[in-house]
């Protein structure tokens, strides 16, 4: 369970605070798959980074109970001047598993991502989708009770789609799943709850259906009011 | 449903998680330094031999073969030993933060841990290049240092680490905000083996000159290393207390700029 209290969060800018959060309560239960939808620039991956405790609030508190993953997205977690099996090696050592663990640990996820050769190239030779599966197969490879995943599944392929789809459906009996995502049609197949976040509120509803139908509502809202 | 983790606990666990950080970290840093190439890790081990045999010449050529008494080798060779230690805390550490910026996007790996591992490592590294390169002395030329004051010599080894993590501190929190900060230091800085007594005893200067390098923190350093390897004369008004209260000093500093910063830090 992740449970905000009167959380704010907030950039300094030239034109004062840009608030991406205000004030914000709410309770994300255990055992659910939520989506978390929001227009560009609403603030969704800086959510995530905070409900993973990697950044933290200006003000309020955040109570996290059980094991929360690293918000897995794109951009983030993998360090460019390491190989993939150091960076594999590295999310062990940090995640405290014991020596005679990690080469096992390592060699799954090697078979995981499915990169072949890459696993033992710099990163930085990757394109963002072996980057994702990477990112991906690594943060399979342990397990929390709950994963973040911040837009990480939109860049694979149509095999790596199946593949991650069929981990979500594996590891939903026992964890709980945060995942930001653009497309309806994902979020309508594997979420049963969804926040919707805008302007600096955000917003949970108990089914995707209802958080879908609210965040269409404000798009219409936008288009009527830009035409 | 709330955990009740007791503090005793949640300590534990936090220092737990921080050892693994830092192990993680530090096993990373070596490989890195170990794929820059294959001669990486050769040159790391070999730079303060490469200084040292290149002043060393110069003094041999100018016909000295001993500072105060010291194959000119030797003399030369610790103090770069001690002073590369210090030099890195310039040049290295503070592009830690920088450096792993992507790693810190797993809650485990604070700011701070970056600092600490790539301490670590480096100082380990320049400690094990000076045994290297005083075996190769020893191996080649068949001279080793007398061990006068085995017991200086490791105290300004110490002083050295403390000094070291003093200057790193600091300028890490600020050199990540302000990239030009680290060069500045880093260009200003430059001239700091002239002097340093690096290359020359203290003892042979004119008292003038002699009473101007001693506000040289790292003089003392360097001067009290050599006197408990090789029993020279240290002098007058030698204190190694006073690099040890300046890096205390800064350490401290380094906290407190660490402990206001440490959140914005961790931003991308």
């Amino acid at each position: 369970m992740i449970r905000l209290e009167n959380v704010s969060k907030y950039y300094p800018t030239t034109t004062g605070r840009h608030y991406v959060l205000e004030n914000v309560s709410l309770v994300i239960p255990d055992m659910v798959q939520m989506g978390v939808l929001g227009p560009n620039g609403a603030g969704k991956s800086t959510l995530m980074r905070l409900l993973a405790g990697v950044d933290v609030p200006n003000e309020g508190k955040i109570v996290r109970t059980g094991s929360i993953s690293w918000p897995m997205g794109l951009a983030s977690g993998l360090q460019g001047t390491m190989t993939g099996r150091e960076n594999a090696r590295f999310a062990c050592h940090i995640q405290g598993k014991q020596y005679h663990e990690i080469d096992d640990i390592v060699e799954g996820i090697r078979e995981f991502s499915e990169i072949g050769d890459y696993f033992e190239m710099q990163i930085r030779t990757y394109s963002s989708g072996m980057r994702a599966r990477l990112n991906f197969a690594i943060a399979m490879a342990f397990d929390f009770d709950c994963y973040i995943i911040d837009e990480l599944t939109a860049v694979g392929d149509q095999h790596f789609k199946e593949k991650s789809a069929r981990v979500f459906r594996e590891k939903r009996e026992t964890s709980s799943f945060i995942k930001v995502s653009h497309s309806m049609i994902e979020l309508r197949s594997e979420c049963n709850c969804g926040l919707v976040l805008h302007k600096g509120e955000a917003k949970f509803y108990p089914t995707i259906n209802m958080a879908i139908d609210a965040y269409n509502d404000y798009l219409e809202l936008l288009d009527s009011s830009s035409k | 449903m709330e955990k009740s983790d007791s503090y005793l606990h949640e300590m534990k666990t936090g220092w737990y998680r921080q050892r693994s950080a830092i192990r993680g970290l530090v096993f990373k840093e070596f490989k890195i330094k170990q794929g820059i190439g294959r001669l990486g890790l050769f040159w790391i081990l070999a730079e303060p031999v490469v200084g040292m045999m290149v002043i060393s010449l110069l003094w041999l050529v100018i016909g000295r073969a001993k500072i105060d008494g010291v194959h000119v080798m030797l003399f030369i060779g610790s103090g770069f030993a001690i002073f590369n230690m210090i030099k890195n805390s310039i040049s290295s550490i503070p592009q830690a933060i920088i450096a792993n910026a992507a790693l810190l996007n797993y809650p485990q790996v604070k700011p701070i841990d970056t600092l600490i591992a790539r301490f670590i490592l480096e100082m380990w590294l320049q400690l094990i290049a000076m045994f290297l390169m005083f075996f190769g002395i020893f191996w080649l030329l068949d001279v080793l240092p007398e061990f006068a004051d085995p017991l200086l010599s490791l105290e300004a080894i110490g002083t050295a680490l403390i000094f070291s993590a003093g200057i790193a501190f600091p300028l890490s929190v600020y050199g990540t905000f302000y990239v030009s900060l680290t060069k500045a230091v880093n260009i200003i800085t430059s001239p700091l083996m002239l002097v340093s007594a690096v290359m020359y005893s203290v003892n042979d200067l004119p008292v003038r000159a002699r009473e101007v390098l001693t506000w040289n923190p790292i003089v003392h350093i360097i001067e009290a290393f050599r006197s408990g390897l090789f029993g020279t004369k240290m002098f007058q008004g030698h204190n190694l207390g006073y690099p040890f209260m300046i890096g205390i000093c800064l350490l401290g500093f380094g906290c407190i700029a660490y402990s206001v910063n440490r959140y914005k830090l961790a931003q991308p």
